[in-house]
């Protein structure tokens, strides 16, 4: 049944309507037959055959109203898909442009503060850098802060244990598939 | 007469069930990842070597403070892509496909 279906969904449109047209003309002439005496006998195979093809009219002209209604559900959920998918990709672009943005101020920072480390430890270019704006107080505290600090460099080197646990620390604890612990 | 019009209602009616039952529109393809959020996080870095000056210790904590915090911007940007990307999955075709 649903093979003859399909089969006659491949009829044009017009076809289905001009079937109702005709069941119905067939109908109707067949009302006007039975008045008429020599072609009575042709009244009932015309009006049944006019039902039929009536029924039929009616029943394709529901399942193209139905086709049509489910193609315009298909041509919106369509663009509905494509339009998730640009703004997918714009939400994408967006979200790597501000990952990459930070990332790089991140890396930027650390670099920095590395550098500075260097530089206070060298003691070059201190005082045209970071003692330039300081007050008078400042200075002197923060050069009290460096002469402990090199002081420490020269005589007291980072105990073995600190260093050791420090290691640990930064040890990953759960490394990945396939690497040893 | 009576009986032809309910005949008529109910084939038509029938007719109205026929064909597509479904809408074949396939989903969407899942949203590529950001490469960037991709990558593994690194292993923080180790102390090498004996005597090593309270400065390179210093130095050692300041890059693994980095590196945290790009991870963290890594997994933030993850979470973000979600939400985002689940946004406009409900919005766009959740939202139709209830209609």
């Amino acid at each position: 049944m649903s093979q003859i279906l399909y089969l006659l969904s491949f009829l044009p449109d017009w076809f289905w309507g001009l079937v109702l047209i005709v069941g119905i003309l067939a109908s109707l002439a067949s009302w006007v037959l039975r008045v008429i005496p020599f072609v009575k006998k042709y009244s009932l195979p015309l009006n049944v055959a006019g039902v039929l093809l009536t029924l039929s009219g009616i029943y394709y002209q529901g399942v193209i109203a139905n086709e049509e209604k489910w193609m315009q559900r298909i041509d919106e959920l369509e663009e509905a898909v494509k339009d998730a998918e640009a703004k997918a990709k714009q939400t994408n672009t967006e979200i790597r442009t501000e990952v990459v943005e930070k990332v790089k101020v991140v890396k930027e920072r650390g670099t920095k503060q590395i550098e500075y480390i260097d530089r206070v430890v060298k003691g070059e270019t201190i005082k045209e850098t970071v003692m330039q704006d300081m007050s008078q107080e400042q200075r002197a505290a923060y050069e009290k802060q460096v002469d402990e600090l090199r002081n420490s460099l020269k005589n007291c080197p980072v105990p073995k244990i600190v260093l050791d646990e420090h290691n640990k620390a930064a040890l990953n604890p759960s490394p990945a598939k396939g690497e040893k612990k | 007469m009576k009986k032809l019009l309910i005949l008529t209602i109910a084939i038509t009616l029938s007719g109205c069930g026929m064909l597509t039952r479904f809408v074949p529109v396939p989903p969407p393809p899942f949203p590529e990842p950001i490469k960037e959020l991709t990558e593994k996080c690194p292993d923080l870095k180790q102390i090498e070597g004996n005597e090593v000056a309270i400065t390179e210790l210093l130095k050692t904590v300041v890059h693994n403070y980095n590196l945290y915090y790009v991870c963290s911007l890594k997994n933030d940007g993850w979470n973000d892509w979600y939400v985002k990307q689940r946004d406009i999955y409900e919005s766009k075709l959740r939202k139709d496909v209830k209609k």
